[in-house]
């Protein structure tokens, strides 16, 4: 761990004790650290230790064995949460309460005072787009506006340190795409901020991390930049011919992993040698060449191979 | 401390929100009903009958608030995930548990003491109005609810609802036959009834409803014993919880 991490993860276990003192492993000897600045994604199936690895670091979850530290600290001291901001996965409030309301009594939880409170509350309101609610009861409120509201929440100090438990989850497609570019847009304005989230949904961490944390069953498999995780060369080249993908299909073409498109059938070449082949290899039949494109690796694709090669 | 002051007060907006006013309203016209069937049925003693009844009701009605309202004050926020909001600020633990019970105590002495004023102006209404006997019951009432209410988020904190409202009311019991449960017990082991007399909280201490519906008093230094002992327990309690809390999994 170095003095820019804002969190660190040293050989952390939790084990859970279920009925009949059976005893379940979420997270198993985990050693991580997040570096400060970034927007890390912490990517993994369901069950692989996500939320689990999230309560732990703002101090809900007691480590079994090992160290979870924020910015130094022992992450269950208060005094280690005064530079965080959380979004907890399906974000409660008291129903009562309007969202003003709420974020002034939040917001004195951390030690504002009423005037910075009610500035804060003005400016994330305007923020999160939430102004013409802020005196409604958050009673009332949709899934996306209370979403919204625990975005606003989290950012009321001003934190170095922003950790997101499934930002997206639940959320229809516009209300994700908002989410999406509340996140997107608080890095962009408060770039020293560290955003630390969870998610399952590949294309949202790939649009928004600079490094990526993998978990498999409880560990570690990958903590890595997003562009080294990816590669930064294109990874494929995906090459369209006019013949149908049918019984006559050349045999010699059937290495290339054809498949059928809307104008023929495409063909892929993994790297650039391939392409050279491959193409040779389309001469020969006298096909014609309608399209040749390279293709990045996606996080999906990436994800998809390590799984099949594990 | 803020912090602490802080939850307190959404805790009382919280249960003011919950209508626990209401409380107050059937009260008032449970005591009416009360008095008007009581003077049907007895001669003599009715305003005695009367007032005895209402301090009772009004003892058993707040013990039973005590010990639900802080079961679920505490157990609501965790089932609903709203505690998440709260503990991810730099807020120590203890301070959420305190600031609920503070507010809890706040609003349930509130009512009580408007049930006191309901009893007296009842007792009024009858030509019986003991206003130090009323006010010592309600104190004691008060003192009694503050306890079962650091219990109860005591149990809260270990246990799920229904097993830490069994728990509540065992202790509830306990506190008022243990005296009786010791006296009567044939063991002559002094370490037994001592660990007996240690085990639960003397709850008989606050109880002179039967006293109060006579008209009269407790001497002095009973009520200071009372509200002491009252104290110590309730502090006793609300750091057991404290502790517990401090220590266990918070799941949202």
């Amino acid at each position: 761990m170095t003095m820019a991490d804002d969190i660190a993860l040293l050989d952390v276990t939790k084990t859970f004790r279920g009925t009949w003192f059976r005893e379940k492993t979420a997270v198993r000897n985990l050693t991580l650290t997040v570096p400060g600045g970034e927007v890390v994604g912490l990517l993994g199936p369901n069950g692989s230790g996500k939320s689990t690895t999230l309560k732990m670091v703002v101090g809900f979850l007691k480590p079994t064995a090992g160290n979870v530290l924020l910015f130094g600290e022992p992450a269950d001291r208060p005094s280690a949460r005064q530079r965080l901001g959380y979004l907890p996965e399906n974000p409660r409030f008291q129903r009562f309460m309007t969202g003003r309301a709420q974020l002034h009594y939040l917001g004195a939880l951390h030690g504002l005072s009423a005037a910075e409170r009610a500035r804060r509350a003005d400016e994330l309101m305007t923020l999160v787009d939430l102004r013409d609610a802020a005196d409604e009861r958050v009673g009332g409120y949709s899934k996306g506006m209370t979403q919204r509201l625990a975005v606003a929440q989290a950012l009321a100090a001003k934190p170095d340190l922003l950790i997101l438990d499934e930002p997206m989850s639940g959320l229809d497609p516009i209300g994700r795409l908002e989410v999406r570019g509340l996140i997107a847009r608080i890095h962009r304005e408060t770039p020293r901020t560290t955003i630390f989230f969870s998610s399952h949904v590949l294309s949202d961490v790939e649009s928004l991390c600079s490094y990526v944390v993998l978990l498999r069953g409880g560990a570690l498999l990958r903590s890595c930049s997003m562009s080294e995780l990816l590669g930064e060369q294109p990874s494929e080249y995906e090459v369209q011919i006019n013949r149908q993908h049918d019984t006559n299909f050349p045999a010699d073409l059937a290495q290339w992993s054809p498949r059928p498109s809307a104008r023929g059938t495409l063909l892929v070449a993994s790297d650039a040698p391939g392409l050279t082949q491959l193409l040779a290899a389309v001469g020969k039949t006298g096909d014609a060449i309608l399209n040749v494109q390279s293709r990045r690796r996606t996080l999906e694709d990436t994800l998809f191979r390590d799984r099949g090669a594990a | 401390m803020k912090s602490t002051f802080r939850i307190a007060s959404v805790a009382i907006r919280e249960l003011l929100h919950e209508r626990v006013v209401y409380l107050l309203l059937g009260f008032a016209i449970g005591a009416l009903a009360l008095s008007i069937l009581l003077g049907q049925l007895t001669y003599i003693e009715h305003a005695q009958l009367t007032l005895d009844f209402l301090l009772a009701g009004q003892h058993l009605a707040m013990c039973a608030f005590s010990v639900f309202v802080g079961i679920a004050l505490f157990q609501r926020e965790l089932a609903s995930g709203s505690v998440a909001m709260v503990l991810s600020k730099p807020v120590p633990r203890w301070s959420f548990l305190v600031g609920k019970y503070l507010g809890q105590v706040v609003v349930q002495s509130t009512v009580i003491v408007g049930m006191g004023l309901i009893v007296y102006l009842v007792g009024t209404a009858l030509g019986k109005a003991p206003l130090t006997s009323i006010a010592q019951a309600t104190l004691m009432t008060i003192l009694e609810c503050a306890v079962l209410a650091a219990a109860a988020f005591f149990f809260a904190v270990n246990a799920g609802a229904l097993t830490a409202a069994i728990g509540c009311v065992g202790l509830f019991l306990a506190g008022h036959f243990r005296v009786g449960a010791i006296q009567g017990s044939t063991t002559t082991d002094i370490f037994t009834k001592t660990v007996l007399r240690g085990l639960f909280p003397d709850l008989e201490i606050f109880n002179m409803r039967l006293l109060a519906s006579y008209g009269l008093n407790l001497a002095s230094d009973a009520v200071w014993l009372a509200v002491v002992y009252g104290f110590l327990a309730s502090a006793f309690f609300l750091t057991l919880a404290c502790l517990c809390f401090e220590h266990r999994d918070v799941h949202t």
